[in-house]
């Protein structure tokens, strides 16, 4: 049986502690260990501060969609925005990369959402918006 | 928001608290801006000891830290980090340009 939930929100920094908060406790359920927690939680920020400041450009005025999901022991998190859209998918996955060095951006948001996730993917269209899918299978039950 | 920083001769302290993430770090960057542009800050020292999470902002501090303090011809210094925290860094390469050092040696200091 699946179970699932969605929240949307305003593009606001205040914002990414609310999202990492809501999707550790979805997650709850699956009795994670805390490691997983933390990797659940730092991955939802990357994912949510992408959509702010790069998707929205700031504009607080948007709005975030989240949705996850568990099948088993397996959680799907998508997080979407309906903002710029990236040009080069590939470029933006590159560890150090980013399009706003000069805001200092460590450009390791896809990298950490990468390796902490069991997968990640990436469906973005210029001016049309961006889904990021992570899953994450869980140890225990 | 509260006294973040403490400055003691040319060494400032910067004492990083609970969630660093990107809202965080946007008001902490505020405070530690205005102070290096205030005074002589030779070296910076970011303390991590009470720091809950961490994501790539806080990696982004360290990063606009360590482009000041090379500016100027100083040193950037984390104390006090997480395993967890330390393993992101590593993963960043940001031990490849700033030291990681025992906090005893700065104790008495604080
Ligand atoms: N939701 C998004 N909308 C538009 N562009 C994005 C989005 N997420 C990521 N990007 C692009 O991908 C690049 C790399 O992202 P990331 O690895 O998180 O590094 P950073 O956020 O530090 O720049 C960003 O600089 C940006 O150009
Ligand atoms: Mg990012």
């Amino acid at each position: 049986m699946m179970e699932m939930m969605c929240v949307e929100f305003e593009s606001k920094s205040e914002n990414e502690a609310f999202a990492r908060v809501v999707a550790a406790a979805f997650i709850a359920r699956l009795n994670p260990t805390l490691d997983e927690v933390e990797d659940v939680k730092m991955a939802i920020s990357e994912a949510v501060t992408n959509a702010i400041v790069h998707g929205y450009e700031n504009d607080p005025s948007k709005k975030i969609f989240m949705r996850c999901s568990i099948e088993n022991q397996t959680c799907q998190f998508r997080i979407m925005d309906q903002g710029v859209g990236i040009a080069d998918i590939e470029r933006a996955k590159e560890p150090l990369y980013s399009t706003k060095k000069d805001e200092e951006r460590a450009g390791m948001g896809f990298t950490f959402m990468d390796t902490l996730m069991d997968d990640l993917q990436i469906y973005s269209q210029l001016g049309e918006g961006t889904t990021i899918i992570m899953t994450k299978t869980f140890s225990r039950g | 928001m509260e006294q973040n920083c403490k400055i003691v001769g040319t060494k400032m302290y910067v004492y990083l608290m609970g969630e660093v993430d990107h809202h965080y770090v946007k008001e902490i960057k505020k405070e530690i801006d205005g102070k290096l542009g205030f005074y002589i800050i030779k070296e910076l020292i970011l303390d991590f000891t009470n720091v809950q999470f961490m994501d790539s902002a806080g990696i982004g501090l360290i990063m606009h830290g360590y482009q000041y303090m090379k500016n100027v011809l100083g040193s950037i210094t984390c104390v006090g980090m997480s395993q967890r925290i330390k393993k992101s860094l590593a993963a960043a390469g940001v031990f490849t340009y700033i030291s990681e050092e025992k906090q005893e040696k700065y104790q008495e200091e604080v």
